[in-house]
């Protein structure tokens, strides 16, 4: 620090300068100068350092309270002409703030969203140490949150840092009857420690022992009123129906709704035990099914590394004959053990995509989501920076006189910086407001329950702030920056031009034109990608086609529908309006799971559906060789048929007659009897599978197809209801139309379509706002310009040309720059689908119509009344 | 006109002992030298700037010099109506005393 001890220390000096130059008093700091250096000659320098640092301290308080008292002052009088500007700007200034707030609006959605999204599972207060048990599986390559029953007390047993495990099984559709209501409900069963580990809020009944009791039942509060009204539904009773098991249940306890942001929901609880008997005693101690979600809080301070440490070893000893059924079987011949568990915290379980089945997101959305609102954000700050440039002209002079009146740079960039702040002030309460309009679209679009007053919180609001900041001094840097350091001489002699579009400004507009034109693109190959996705032949025909599921429960295999589908069938066939009957398990989806049979030993990837008689006719699937399913043939159970893409891909030679086995039951053979054309059972984002269509009768097809004329749809639909009531009193009926599965398929890619879709169209109206507030201003400074003009002869269309000529020149420009890089990313995206819309020149040529067409129209409207307005009394003014 | 201050005395005192060289350092020396106090440079200027606004000091920029890290001096000098001032103070002082013994308020006297 001393390394010139001669001189005084250089941040007590800087005060001291400061202060002088505050009060005009260079003199002050050039006297203490003097007399440190005396003092330094008399008594040596440390002792002058520190007098000088004392003389800085004690001047201290009063530059504080001076330049304060200063500041404010000049804030005030800031305010004040901030105001005046933006009310006497008012074209100019309700453009900035409108497009300001749609930024600002779509950045809190996004903060929101994001904060949404990293807020998953962390309201548990022992969210540190809850952990999830992930199973990992070699042979289908997938992570899930998931573990077989029988490993209960097994993980306790095998881990002293465990302090609870609580095990949550889904999937359990229940037939819940309560009074005169029954619904088809999904069930969850838990341990009763479910309270105590989770941090869900209980309304009625106590945590402790809530779910204690075997017959009792914990529901949402949405559930109780939605069975019992007002009413309070502890200690009523309920009855539920699983499959065959029909129990009877009192309302125990009932707790909040689960918040949108956590990963487990639930809306009926029950004891886990009372799975003994719906599914047995053998269930329950199973090592074989990985259908059960287990939850471990560890005890406070245990590390979740030394209990991943001992799971290999947990894996060999309690699963022995699980890992060698996979062995025998021939399944799993790879290295290592089949499968291998981990605990992962619960709190980063959300963003983790690659765990399955608990329904966790993809950050890159967040990413996604977060581009678009910065571009409409950019775009609105362009508008700014722009309308400011364009407004300099009007205010040099203004800047000229504060100048030559004394005002220093300094003050000049305060005062800009304040006026910009001012307006990103406004717009951020018109964003926020927006923001809260929005919201349900938002919601719905983005598959959340987001609510605008979660923003109004410790990081949300720091963020707001900070980006109010950041978007207040990007936007007005450029005047307070560039204005503020015109000379004045210069201004008031008018050496400096403004007014005309300099060559900032037009690049700002080129950029606007760019970030519209890529989303304009995105929107239009996206809709494209989805219309293809949607009109493409599937190989059968959808249309006319009724699904009514007969078990929601996938896997349980506990009742069999063939008995029903033989009755439904026996009762509907021949009736009007009725073409055909059948039954599948698969109907469509996004994602099916692969299956995997064996040729001659080897294992193949292969995709399992359980039909029923008279499929391939009530779907409309040609077949290509062989034959049907049909009842004169006693060995259909063992009969299948295939498409041609597993004929193509495993039995080049002729497939009919040849034998195939299931990978997971090797004593039954599999005779082939038919081939069909290729038909897509899956997500046209997916490539055809090999699909073998069986009837063996261990399995069961849980939907039954029917075929009906399009004609009076009401009545036969009335038809399948009362068939349906006969036949299944005590169930309730549900159907649906085979195309609104297939539509139903396409759902993600129909919302991000929205969301660009919106954000274009928002891109596109503050694009078009800045346009029209540039052109406004552009053309208040050709009055005369134009008047001239006119008189000389020019027409109306000569004036529009004259003025539209540079916004077209600058939209093709955007167009031409843009298009490579859109096309690009847009292929990239289009990889992601196995069948594709050709990317053809279409969404481009929109895009620049689209551009071209919203410019010329904003410039047209203005330049039309300027080309018409009388020159005489343009001229006139002066 | 107002009455000046003592403390306004001294410093019009100080800048007329000092004539051509009066400004900030030495004032605030030749004050402590008269009166044996030292005062801060924030009261000086202070004081000085009260003083020019009555019209009693006038003042004078001075070249920057090395020794002030590149700062000038501003030199002061008593204005006709600072030397008014002046010399009423003195005649209201020589009228209050007039009449009172030399000894009368002299240290330990009261006891």
């Amino acid at each position: 620090m001393i390394r010139r001890p001669e001189s005084p220390p250089s941040w007590a000096r800087r005060i001291l300068s400061r202060l002088g130059e505050y009060q005009e008093r260079f003199a002050i700091a050039g006297d203490l100068e003097e007399v440190f250096h005396e003092l330094g000659q008399a008594t040596g320098y440390r002792k002058a350092r520190r007098w000088y640092c004392r003389q800085c301290l004690r001047a201290l308080p009063s530059y504080l309270s001076y330049t304060a008292g200063w500041g404010l002052a000049m804030l005030r009088s800031y305010l004040k002409t901030g105001l005046r500007n933006i009310s006497r700007q008012k074209i100019q200034s309700t453009i900035n703030i409108l497009g300001l707030s749609l930024g600002t609006a779509s950045c809190i959605l996004f903060i929101l969203y994001v904060s949404d999204e990293f807020s998953f599972d962390r309201f548990h207060s022992q969210a540190d140490s809850l952990y999830a048990v992930v199973s990992h599986n070699q042979f289908h390559g997938t992570t899930a949150v998931a573990g077989m029953m029988g490993m209960g007390p097994l993980l306790q047993e095998n881990s002293a840092e465990i302090r609870h495990v609580v095990r949550l099984n889904r999937r359990n559709q229940a037939i819940v009857r309560c009074r005169d209501l029954i619904f088809n409900e999904e069930t969850i069963f838990v341990d009763p420690a479910f309270f105590e580990v989770f941090s869900f809020s209980l309304l009625q009944g106590s945590r402790g022992s809530a779910l204690q009791a075997e017959n009792g039942v914990v529901l949402t509060r949405r559930m109780a009123s939605k069975y019992f009204g007002v009413d309070s539904p502890l200690g009523k009773p309920l009855s539920m129906t699983f499959g065959t098991v029909e129990k009877e249940f009192t309302v125990t306890g009932v707790a909040e709704d689960p918040p949108g942001n956590s990963t487990i929901d639930f809306d009926f609880l029950i004891n886990i035990q009372n799975l003994r008997e719906i599914r047995g005693p053998e269930y329950m101690s199973n090592r074989q099914w990985f259908d059960t979600q287990f939850f471990v809080l560890l005890q406070p301070g245990a590390s979740a590394e030394a209990v991943n440490l001992r799971f290999p070893l947990f894996v060999k000893q309690h699963f022995k004959d699980t890992l060698e059924r996979w062995k025998e079987t021939g399944s799993w011949r790879g290295e290592g053990d089949v499968f291998s568990f981990r605990l992962h915290n619960i709190k980063s379980l959300h963003l983790n995509p690659t765990i399955r089945g608990i329904g966790s997101s993809d950050f890159r959305s967040s990413l996604i989501l977060g581009g678009i609102a910065l571009l409409i954000l950019a775009i609105a700050c362009i508008n700014f920076i722009n309308s400011a440039i364009g407004r300099a002209s009007g205010r040099s002079l203004e800047i000229g006189v504060r100048k030559i009146i004394g005002a220093r740079k300094g003050q000049l960039v305060h005062q800009f910086w304040t006026e910009s702040l001012l307006l990103v002030f406004l717009a951020v309460g018109g964003g926020i407001l927006l923001a809260s309009l929005f919201l349900p679209l938002f919601n719905r679009l983005a598959h959340k329950s987001l609510q605008i007053h979660s923003f109004f919180k410790g990081v949300n609001l720091l963020a707001a702030v900070g980006m109010l900041l950041l978007v207040g001094i990007a936007a007005g840097s450029f005047p307070s920056l560039v204005m503020a350091g015109f000379r004045p001489v210069d201004i008031l002699k008018s050496r400096i031009k403004f007014g005309r579009k300099t060559l900032l400004t037009k690049s700002l507009l080129t950029v606007q034109f760019m970030l519209a034109v890529f989303l304009i693109t995105a929107a239009f190959t996206m809709s494209e990608q989805i219309r293809t996705m949607t009109r493409k032949h599937l190989g059968f025909r959808p249309e006319g086609v009724i699904v009514i599921p007969l078990q929601e429960s996938g896997w349980d295999e506990g009742i069999r529908t063939d008995a029903l589908i033989r009755r439904f069938r026996g009762r509907l066939i021949g009736r009007a309006g009725i073409l055909n009957v059948s039954a599948s398990t698969m109907t469509f989806s996004r994602l099916m799971v692969m299956s995997h049979i064996k040729i001659k030993g080897l294992t193949y990837d292969v995709f399992f559906n359980r039909v029923d008689f008279d499929y391939l006719e009530t779907l409309g699937i040609p077949l290509t060789a062989g034959r049907d399913f049909s009842r004169a043939f006693s060995t259909d159970a063992t009969s299948v048929i295939v498409n041609q893409k597993f004929v193509s891909r495993y039995e080049p030679e002729d497939p009919i007659g040849a034998v195939i086995y299931d990978a997971y039951d090797e004593a039954t053979p599999l005779t082939i009897i038919g081939v069909v054309e290729d038909f897509h059972l899956q997500s046209l984002e997916r490539e055809i599978e090999p699909i073998i269509l069986h009837m063996r009768p261990e399995a069961t097809a849980h939907n039954l197809m029917v075929r009906v004329s399009t004609e009076e749809l009401g009545k036969t639909t009335a038809l399948l209801e009362r068939t349906w009531e006969e036949l299944q009193p005590d169930k309730p009926f549900l159907f649906s139309f085979l195309d609104e599965h297939i539509q139903g398929a396409y759902e993600e890619e129909r919302r991000w379509h929205a969301i660009v879709r919106w954000a274009s169209i928002l891109a596109m109206a503050i694009t078009g706002m800045g346009v029209f507030a540039l052109t406004a201003l552009t053309l208040s400074r050709r009055v005369k310009e134009i008047g001239i003009r006119r008189v000389l002869g020019a027409d109306a269309f000569q004036i529009i040309c004259m003025v539209g000529r540079e916004f077209l020149v600058l939209t093709v420009v955007a167009n031409a720059v843009v298009w490579p890089v859109a096309y690009l990313v847009i292929r990239t995206w289009l990889r992601g689908f196995a069948y594709r819309t050709s990317l053809g020149p279409e969404p481009f040529i929109w895009a620049a119509l689209l551009t071209v067409t919203v410019a010329l129209a904003t410039v047209s409207a203005l330049a039309i009344r300027a080309a018409l307005a009388d020159p005489v009394k343009s001229l006139r003014i002066e | 006109m107002k009455k000046l201050t003592i403390n306004e005395e001294i410093f019009l005192i100080s800048i007329w002992h000092l004539q051509e060289e009066a400004y900030g350092v030495r004032i605030r020396k030749k004050i402590w030298e008269l009166t044996g106090d030292n005062i801060a440079f924030g009261t000086l200027y202070n004081t000085l700037d009260h003083l020019a606004r009555k019209g009693y000091v006038g003042t004078r920029k001075g070249a920057p010099t090395a020794t002030r890290g590149g700062h000038n001096k501003v030199y002061y000098s008593l204005t006709p109506e600072g030397e008014t001032a002046l010399h009423r103070a003195r005649s209201l002082q020589k009228r209050l005393w007039r009449g009172i013994p030399e000894y009368t308020f002299e240290e330990g006297s009261e006891s």
